[in-house]
């Protein structure tokens, strides 16, 4: 179990953008496991392992989430409420975002997020993050 | 003249010496005589009962018994008139009583002759004119002090009494107007056509009663003529006989004016638009005018002895209790708004003034109220009030609008800082993709994907332009003291492009600090230096000098660069928004840098400028007040 490879969720809606996500993951060298939901309501179903993603083997529980704010329906502030504040979950979040708003950047931080990367995610943005975490990467 | 007193059984015997004895005896004035020397002779019962010495306490003492001691000369003087053969008629004086009390006396005196015909002595008659005197007196001051001119006559109308009042107001004293015919002296005219008047004498001899002068008369006095009126009667006795005429006349000039004036006042009243209306302490209408009559519908001979709750609206009632509480304490009530009743029953809004009324002794009797009808007051304060309500609300659409537009703005820069750029987040994306992964398959077509990725380079600087005006344009960022010279040397340590080889900025001064907010400096800074460095001659070196200059209370921070320089003709619409003065083919920008300034500057209470002359480079400055 310790030596499986940490597990990354990516809360994405733009499918341009989770592309060049794995492609960062690929260009660093990165064989982790990164599952992708494309919503909110997605990303709370996943963390709480409730409807589809009830089976852990094959949805673990991440140790890492890469969090979209701007989504439709539930958007990523709502996610990081739910994770801080409703289930009080230690999992670390990385807010990944086109928007360099003070006002986002202030808010995020307020609700717990532990990153708050700028559009597009290089792989040595990626790199650093697996460091900052101590994430078992392969 | 020898018997003191002589009985009266002497008087049936016919003799005439013993008549006359019995006729001094009993006669009820002080008759007495005395001789030459003064002594006295005879004193009769009248003598005994005016001066109380009894005939035998007097008889054979001398006169001075009953003179004052301050009239001792008096009697002497008298005798000796008498003594001259002189009769001494009504000689008035005083005298005194054995209780020492004093009396005034007319008195006659006669001499006494003997049979020779040689005065003896003299016979004096004394009369008590006390009693007399005192109501003649009081007749006089009775006269005297009516107000009203008082003038008598005889019957054929001579003159003999005029009391001082009338003397004022015809002008001349009794004794000049004395003995002379009442129509000389009393003289009046017409009001009306200034004839002669004639006072209806003839008429008053023949009637009871007093009877009146003719009306509108004016009587000529020393002062002017004055309105009089007046009544002329008989004077009779007990008995009908007519002793004489009576004129009584008063000046009628204040009464007239107090008339004139309640006239005028009264032509005021029921002229006024406004309702005048008077009523008892009990709320009963005592007067009620044209304006009323108008205003409220009813008549004045519908309203008279009414209750004035007629033109209140029953829900209003209450109010009467409280108006009368306040006038009763003599405080008169202004302009009191309220809301009366008219007789068609329609609801009018007034405004009342009401004050109390008084009797001469100062109480409240009454009331008089003014009315004054404000329904259209009203309603154009109404709809004055309407209009502002309006402006009000349309000042909260506006707002409101302006707000939403604010929101939109807002929700627009944040769309524009999300949506917009995830396009082009991917087209630089999937361009490095293709130029990484294929690269060594499109051969020369790299070049294509280079300029591809510029252009989305420079429309995402675009992007942060647009993002940073807009922000300018709708906060207002907290001004503080901003240490520049730190800012300042910061921003060029982080900008490579700032930095040597590729540019020489150099700031050689300390820069003092000034009010503002730093991050907006910072971006003005970094605006005012992106271009410094870029308006350059191609393969010249820039060099910028960053200094600052005291203007007033304010700081100019200037950035003077070795650039191609401005025509002046140019340099007034620099700042203007996506303004670009170079053409697109050599300078890249995104024609909002300046702009980004101007606007940054005015948020801060500042302002920017610009000296420049083309080939001698540019001084952008940035002026903001000194911290």
């Amino acid at each position: 179990m310790q030596s499986k490879p940490s597990v990354f969720l990516l809360v994405e809606d733009n499918a341009d953008d989770a592309f060049f996500m794995e492609r960062a993951f690929r260009r660093a060298g990165l064989k982790n496991p990164l599952r992708i939901v494309t919503n909110g309501d997605e990303a709370i179903n996943y963390l709480d392992g409730a409807a589809s993603y009830a089976d852990r083997e094959q949805f673990p529980f991440p140790e890492l989430v890469f969090l979209d704010l701007k989504m439709p329906g539930r958007d990523g502030f709502d996610v990081l409420h739910w994770v801080r504040r409703e289930r009080r979950l230690d999992v670390p979040v990385a807010v990944l975002t086109s928007s360099p708003e003070e006002v986002d950047r202030r808010r995020a931080s307020e609700l717990g997020a532990d990153e708050y990367l700028i559009k597009p995610p290089t792989k040595d943005v990626i790199l650093e993050c697996c460091r900052r975490f101590a994430l078992r990467c392969e | 003249l020898s018997a003191a007193a002589a009985s009266p059984s002497d008087v049936s015997s016919g003799d005439p010496a013993g008549l006359l004895a019995a006729i001094v005896s009993s006669s009820t004035d002080a008759i007495l005589s005395k001789d030459l020397g003064g002594r006295i002779t005879s004193w009769n019962r009248g003598a005994e009962h005016l001066f109380g010495y009894a005939a035998d306490e007097a008889i054979g003492r001398s006169i001075d018994l009953i003179s004052p001691p301050d009239r001792a000369s008096e009697e002497a003087a008298l005798l000796e008139r008498v003594g001259r053969g002189e009769h001494v008629e009504h000689f008035e004086t005083v005298r005194r009583r054995k209780d020492g009390s004093l009396v005034e006396v007319s008195i006659n005196l006669s001499p006494i002759r003997d049979h020779a015909g040689a005065i003896i002595g003299a016979s004096s008659v004394a009369r008590d004119i006390g009693e007399q005197r005192r109501a003649q007196e009081r007749l006089r001051v009775t006269l005297d002090s009516i107000g009203d001119a008082v003038v008598s006559t005889d019957v054929d109308g001579t003159v003999i009494f005029m009391n001082p009042v009338a003397e004022r107001m015809i002008g001349c004293d009794s004794a000049e107007a004395s003995g002379r015919h009442v129509d000389q002296v009393i003289r009046i005219t017409s009001e009306v056509t200034g004839e002669r008047l004639t006072i209806p004498v003839q008429e008053a001899l023949r009637s009871e009663d007093p009877v009146r002068w003719p009306s509108r008369a004016l009587l000529g006095g020393a002062h002017g003529a004055h309105p009089v009126e007046g009544t002329v009667a008989a004077i009779r006795s007990d008995i009908g006989t007519i002793g004489g005429i009576v004129f009584v006349f008063r000046d009628i000039s204040r009464r007239r004016q107090a008339e004139l004036a309640a006239n005028r006042l009264a032509a005021i009243v029921s002229g006024s638009d406004d309702a005048i209306v008077s009523k008892d302490l009990n709320g009963i209408v005592t007067s009620w005018n044209a304006g009323a009559e108008r205003v409220f519908g009813w008549t004045e001979r519908e309203m008279l002895g009414q209750s004035i709750l007629k033109v209140i609206p029953p829900e209003r009632h209450h109010e009467e209790p409280d108006i009368l509480a306040r006038f009763q304490r003599g405080s008169r009530v202004d302009h009191f708004e309220t809301v009366r009743v008219r007789k068609d029953g329609t609801r009018i809004d007034v405004s009342l003034t009401i004050s109390p009324i008084r009797d001469e002794e100062g109480r409240v009797v009454g009331a008089s109220k003014i009315a004054r009808d404000v329904t259209e007051v009203k309603a154009a304060q109404a709809m004055l009030e309407r209009h502002a309500r309006e402006l009000e609300e349309k000042v909260r659409e506006r707002t409101a609008m302006l707000e939403e537009s604010i929101g939109d703005l807002e929700a627009f820069s944040y769309s524009l800082s999300h949506d917009l750029r995830a396009p082009l987040r991917a087209i630089r994306g999937f361009s490095e993709v293709l130029s990484e992964d294929y690269g060594e398959h499109l051969g020369d077509g790299t070049r294509f994907l280079d300029r591809i990725m510029a252009a989305s380079e420079r429309m995402e600087r675009l992007i942060q332009d647009v993002l940073a005006f807009a922000r300018l344009a709708h906060q207002h960022p907290p001004l503080v003291p901003v240490d520049v010279d730190r800012v300042a040397r910061e921003l060029i340590a982080e900008r490579p492009e700032l930095q040597l080889p590729r540019a020489d900025v150099t700031v050689p001064e300390p820069l003092p600090a000034v009010v503002g907010h730093e991050a907006t400096v910072i971006q003005c800074l970094s605006n005012l230096l992106d271009n410094a460095v870029k308006f350059v001659p191609p393969g010249t070196l820039p060099k910028v000098c960053i200094s600052a200059e005291a203007e007033g209370d304010c700081t100019r921070i200037c950035v003077a660069d070795n650039g191609i320089g401005i025509e002046p003709e140019a340099q007034q619409r620099l700042f203007e928004l996506f303004h670009r003065v170079a053409t697109s083919g050599t300078y890249h920008g995104t024609g909002l840098g300046l702009a980004i300034v101007r606007k940054a500057a005015e948020r801060m209470n500042g302002q920017v400028g610009v000296r420049s002359s083309p080939g001698k480079g540019s001084t952008f400055w940035l002026e903001l007040p000194t911290a």
